[in-house]
């Protein structure tokens, strides 16, 4: 008998259970070392007093109406107690996925997307993010089920793309993918993506990484995201024609609630990029479209806005002038010029996000700058590792490089936030940036530093600590992706080793 | 307010990375529990054809098979088996006569049949005065004095070797709801017996006596009654603790009841008392019946052009055959193994002869080891709990399209036993028929030495799969 | 928005047909094989017809797993006497063929031998609620009380041990509500003249100190309205065969965890089998 000197008690409001399991978790509860006794009864007065008599009576319990569950033990410390109704709580939530299957014993779990099904009826989107081999067959299962499907999954043959396509546009339902990495819909956040406050601001994109950064800067504009719809990186291709692409302009063109549309891509091949146009033309919503590096006429001649970056995309879908580059940020890129050493004439981009290493390679090149970016998520990277947003650890190592690197000025990073990626992406990154630094600094060269995050306060990591991380490592932090890249410019402006 | 994709919230099954499902959960949508994997043992072609088979009503294919298994499902649960005569196999069987005989499982040349059946062809072969030797008997086998062919081929189902001769009686069954019938020979009881290859003078005298005393007396009563329900005694014998396939005592003992007063009526006093001394002796008699029931539903749900059902699976001690509603005469084969079991005193693995018989046409429509839930005793063969019986009986609705409501399983909620195997299913999950079966000795005439639960080969089914997949223009298939 | 095919109704209550014309409710709670919706301050319970009709019972056929659908304490019910919907999780049950059950439980008349409660026996102190001392829910006094009081005749006592036994045990349906349940069921069965006023006066004691759930069985007890499983209980220990009481006993342990064998153990009570017999199975 352990001396109990504590009882602990919590309430469940609308939990039914029955006895037999009730009484199966008062049976492990009370096997769990330090527990003394444990109770879980529905708290009618009948069983406060009988509570109240096994000494597990507490304020809370007493304070509980006969439709609520308590769960109470008497425990010989906080430390077991608080385990014990942590575990209880598990096990309550627990009993609520696991349904009966002509029995009350064994939980079936099922193992194909059919079976899921069965377990969920009504279900309307499916996830896939299977080896690229499995993933055909899994997206005509969800299709045929009646699911929108968000297919993560790449190495996913072109024919399978436009059989799956087809399929799809019969029946009305979106597949977006394959190759995709980002979705908004109802503002949940699939794949990865971020929390964004919801508005009316509708996208479309073909770049993961692009359509995270215009919807984390719409927020940031104030605005929110009407439905964020990934098409996948080959929509735009010549024989996949743009099918999802229109059809997701004919999907939002028909919602209430997007009042503005922004399409963001690499430029399409040129019939593809006519239709779009094309479609463009008949719309009544304004769309703004950024396929970058492509021609901003043919986009006014369509009706449409053009934007050269993700953040100008952004900001006019949002309502907002894009104010160029803030003075005090410039002030600071020359100053950290005039601290370079006679060698360092080089921007060094290392990027998670394929998108933004795109944008920011012509930024850098339109400004004349001397530069190599690299978007550490390509293939070649990732073989046989996990994706830079995840893991961090190559991306260190290659910091880590540039500290030895002669003609190394500044050293460009994209942070990366929202579901999916790192808890700590920044926090992950400051060693190496210190090391580089430090490195540098022992040759007698100056290592400049600009980052920029995508993310929204409503990511789990938090964009102002992450911008503030980043602060503390000595880092420009700009607003958006282009802005970094043309402080970065600005360092180096006018050097040529 | 804003206008939803989703009116009614985002309901979302994620296949793939876990950590995708937990920020949709966060974010409110609720997300099926799902544990994949990759489908069809990770062979993608075979995947890639179950996702292309599956029911659509929006795409030729996707609705023809749909609308194909709806209409064999209907079948199998619309059937409605009944008994009506017991006469000679010569005379009921439409195409056996001359020097025939059937055998259980699929096509077999003699050369190749394993000890038992051979040795039960060599008995039927003394029984019916085409050989005076048992050599004889051999020779005339295996110069091809005798034509063979598969139960299965002339409406019949055998246990064991099945073999079917033409003096032999044989249950009429009918399947009322579609007029179609279905044959087998009288259970001889256990032993030194025809079925499990022995054919001295014990056995063939047996066999006299059934074909001269038991089929004509039981015949006689069965017609002068009627018709005797078989699903009705089936579907009793279920909540009595018989499955159907292994454990037959409670069929029987209704069925001799049922027959019993009638048997008295119009037999003599002897013959009476000599027939039910049999039956009350024979635990597993039912089981012909039960095997002619089960393939009569399962015959009228065959030949429906685009059905993934499966509608007969048999052994005849070399290979495990298979047959789909919508493959017309096709086998699909393989080699087949000996079953995994307990063994009685004296047995083991050594000895057993590979799977073999028909009678697995019982789990085929639903009954037998899928509904083991009924019969939880049948696990202590493998070792089992009695909640493994009922987890098997669980595993099986993971692969069929239907629940069977008149045969009612009360271990389980009286729910229905889990009807008309899929194929689509079985390739996809990897989940494998779960048969109830003996384990004859591989020595003609020695008998059963052993009884296990094993599971239909994989092979049959993606071979099978293929070729409903072929006939529907599946591309790659 | 795929949505599956509406579930076909087998039976509806008397008692809660008129529930049908509300034409709104809320889901109140949610089992793997069955819902509660609240309706009018009432329980109406949707649930599968092999477990047994309710008092409060839309009898379903084949119900999907109510607990994996996602259905929450809460949403929505909409309800008219062809259909009742759940639109959260776009679900519809059909009631057009169902038929309408009368869950009265019929006087039969009559005394019940308490030599055949023999396949009762070991009941009742599964849940704890025996006479040892260590019986956590210290029922047994309540219990005893009640069978004494019952055989003097006296309503008042009833009803005062009755009071102890509201809310009293495991489970969301308290064993003891579930007792006192079995126990009016004899009552009615056995046209008790006490029969209805005890039911009534354990429901008015019961309002607000038990589950609703629990609550709503005794108010349906308190119209002499019964689950199927109770009244075939009750109808083979007054007038069925040994075989009919072997049956109708198993099928009633099968409901809920231990509901059923509470329930059995109030009519245990009821019809006099306490003393040396109970006793002599708890030990």
């Amino acid at each position: 008998m352990i001396a109990a000197n504590l009882v602990r008690s919590r309430v469940f409001a609308n939990s039914y259970r029955d006895s037999v399991e009730l009484m199966r978790i008062a049976a492990e509860l009370e096997g769990r070392g330090g527990i003394n006794r444990a109770g879980l009864v529905m708290a009618t007065p009948a069983n406060q007093g009988v509570l109240r008599e096994a000494g597990l009576l507490d304020a809370t319990a007493a304070a509980a109406g006969p439709n609520d569950l308590v769960v109470a033990v008497a425990a010989a410390d906080e430390d077991a107690a608080d385990g014990a109704i942590e575990r209880a709580a598990a096990l309550l939530q627990g009993a609520d996925r696991d349904g009966a299957r002509g029995g009350e014993s064994r939980a079936f779990v099922p193992t194909t997307l059919g079976e899921a099904v069965g377990e969920l009826p009504g279900a309307n989107v499916c996830l896939i993010s299977t080896p690229g081999t499995y993933a055909t067959a899994e997206a005509l299962k969800a299709l045929k089920r009646g699911m929108h499907v968000f297919l993560f999954s790449d190495n996913v043959p072109l024919e399978d793309e436009i059989e799956l396509k087809a399929l799809a546009a019969r029946k009305g339902l979106l597949l977006m993918g394959p190759d995709c990495g980002t979705a908004i819909l109802d503002g949940v956040p699939l794949g990865f993506a971020n929390a964004v406050r919801r508005g009316s601001v509708g996208l479309i994109g073909a770049s993961g990484t692009g359509m995270q950064q215009v919807s984390c800067l719409v927020d940031r504009a104030g605005a929110g995201i009407s439905q964020a719809i990934g098409v996948g990186g080959r929509d735009l291709d010549e024989r996949v024609g743009g099918v999802m692409m229109l059809a997701a302009l004919a999907r939002l063109e028909a919602d209430p609630a997007t009042k503005v549309m922004v399409l963001i891509s690499k430029p399409p091949a040129a019939s593809v990029a006519a239709r779009v146009l094309d479609a463009i033309r008949s719309i009544g919503t304004p769309v703004v479209v950024n396929f970058l590096g492509g021609d901003p006429a043919a986009v006014r001649a369509a009706g449409a806005t053009p934007a050269a970056t993700f953040e100008e995309a952004a900001l006019a879908a949002s309502g907002s002038r894009a104010a160029g580059l803030d003075p005090a940020l410039v002030e600071a890129a020359r100053a950290e010029g005039a601290r370079l050493a006679p060698t360092q004439d080089a921007v060094r981009g290392l990027f998670s996000g394929g998108s933004l290493a795109g944008e920011a390679k012509l930024l850098l090149k339109a400004a004349h700058a001397s530069f190599t970016v690299i978007d550490l998520g390509d293939d070649e990277y990732t073989v046989g590792r996990p994706h830079p947003m995840i893991d961090p650890r190559l991306r260190s190592e290659h910091i880590v490089a540039i500290g030895d690197d002669p003609a190394a000025a500044v050293l460009l990073l994209d942070i990366v936030l929202g579901t999916a990626s790192h808890p700590d992406p920044a926090g992950a990154l400051t060693p190496a940036i210190a090391e580089a630094r430090a490195r540098a600094a022992a040759a007698g060269r100056y290592l400049a530093v600009v980052a920029s995050v995508c993310g929204t306060a409503a990511d789990a990591q938090g964009l102002e600590r992450q911008e503030a991380e980043l602060h503390g490592a000595g880092a420009i932090v700009a607003p958006s992706n282009a802005q970094a890249a043309a402080v970065a410019a600005t360092i180096v402006e006018g050097r040529r080793a | 307010m804003t206008a939803d994709l989703f009116p009614d919230g985002m309901r979302a099954v994620n296949v793939g990375l876990a950590g995708f499902a937990d920020s949709l959960r966060e974010h409110g949508a609720t997300v099926a529990p799902l544990d994949w994997r990759p489908p069809a043992a990770g062979d993608r072609d075979l995947g890639l054809l179950v996702a292309r088979l599956d029911d659509d009503d929006g795409d030729t294919i996707g609705a023809r098979v749909a609308a194909a298994n709806a209409q064999a499902v209907e079948r199998i649960l619309g059937a409605q088996p009944v008994l009506l005569d017991i006469r000679p196999a010569g005379e009921a069987i439409p195409g056996l006569g001359g020097r025939m005989l059937l055998h259980s499982g699929p096509p077999i040349e003699f050369a190749e049949m394993c000890g038992p059946v051979q040795g039960a062809v060599v008995g039927a072969a003394l029984f019916e005065g085409w050989a005076g030797t048992p050599a004889e008997a051999q020779a005339m086998a295996a110069r091809g004095a005798i034509e063979f062919a598969p139960c299965h081929h002339h409406g019949a189902v055998g246990p064991m070797a099945g073999v079917v001769s033409p003096s032999m009686p044989v249950v009429e069954v009918q399947n009322r709801e579609r007029g179609n019938r279905a044959f087998a020979t009288l259970n001889e009881g256990l032993g030194k017996v025809l079925r499990f290859g022995a054919y001295d003078e014990s056995v063939l005298q047996r066999l006299r006596w059934i074909r001269d005393t038991l089929g004509p007396a039981l015949g006689h009563a069965i017609r002068e009654q009627g018709t005797i329900d078989l699903k009705s005694i089936t579907a009793q014998a279920l909540q009595m603790g018989d499955e159907g396939h292994n454990r037959n005592v409670a069929a029987t003992s209704l069925f001799t009841r049922t027959l019993a007063p009638m048997l008295v009526q119009t037999a003599d006093a002897a013959t009476a008392r000599d027939v039910l001394t049999f039956l009350r002796g024979n635990d597993h008699f039912f089981l012909n019946l039960s095997m002619a029931a089960c393939k009569s539903a399962m015959d009228a749900a065959h030949g429906i052009e685009g059905s993934t059902v499966v509608t007969a699976m048999a052994r005849n001690g070399v290979r495990f055959g298979v047959r789909l509603s919508g493959t017309g005469d096709a086998w699909f084969e393989t080699p087949v193994g000996v079953p995994d079991g307990l063994y009685f005193p004296g047995f083991g693995p050594d000895d057993a002869n590979p799977d073999l018989g028909d009678s697995a046409i019982t789990e085929t429509s639903g009954i037998g080891g899928f509904a083991m839930a009924a019969a939880p005793a049948i696990v202590r063969f493998v070792g089992g709990t009695a909640e493994d019986a009922l987890d098997f009986t669980r595993e099986m609705y993971r692969i069929t399209l239907a629940r069977n409501g008149g045969y009612a399983l009360p271990p389980l909620g009286f729910a229905g036993t889990p009807t008309g195997i899929d194929v689509r299913r079985v390739v996809e999950t990897g989940v494998q028929p779960v048969i109830n079966t003996g384990i004859a000795h591989r020595e003609a005439g020695v008998g059963q030495i052993g009884a296990g639960i094993t599971r239909a080969p994989l092979e049959c089914f993606g071979a099978g799969l293929r070729a409903v997949g072929r006939s529907l223009g599946v591309p790659g298939a | 928005m795929v949505s599956s095919p509406p579930i076909p109704a087998t039976s509806v209550s008397d008692a809660v047909a008129p529930l049908l014309a509300a034409p709104h409710g809320a889901v109140h709670s949610v089992f793997p094989r069955a819902v509660n919706l609240a309706v009018d301050g009432r329980l109406l319970t949707l649930a599968d017809v092999r477990a047994g009709r309710l008092p409060n019972g839309v009898a379903l056929e084949d119900p999907p797993d109510f607990r994996a659908l996602g259905l929450r304490a809460g949403d929505r019910a909409d309800l008219g006497p062809e259909e009742i919907r759940l639109p959260s999780v776009g679900l519809a049950i059909d009631l057009s063929r169902a038929r309408r059950w009368d869950p009265k439980l019929a006087a039969l008349g009559g005394r019940a031998d308490p030599g055949r409660l023999r396949p009762f026996a070991s009941l009742g102190v599964a849940s704890g609620f025996g006479p040892r001392a260590e019986d956590r829910w210290r029922g047994w006094h309540a219990i005893d009380a009640l069978h004494r009081a019952l055989g003097a005749g006296d309503l008042a006592a009833m009803l005062g041990a009755a009071g102890a036994l509201v809310g009293r045990g495991p489970g969301f349906t308290p064993s003891g509500d579930d007792l006192l349940v079995g126990f009016s069921a004899v009552l009615t069965a056995t046209g008790h003249p006490l029969a209805r006023p005890f039911a009534r006066g354990v429901a008015e004691r019961a309002r607000g100190a038990t589950t609703d759930v629990a609550w709503a069985y005794l108010d349906h007890a308190a119209r002499g309205e019964y689950a199927e499983h109770v009244g075939a209980v009750l109808r083979a220990l007054l007038v069925g065969s040994d075989g009919d009481l072997a049956i109708a006993v198993g099928r009633a342990l099968a409901w809920g965890a231990t509901s059923g064998a509470d329930a059995l153990t109030g009519i245990a009570v009821a019809i006099g089998w306490v003393d040396g017999a109970l006793l002599e199975a708890a030990a």
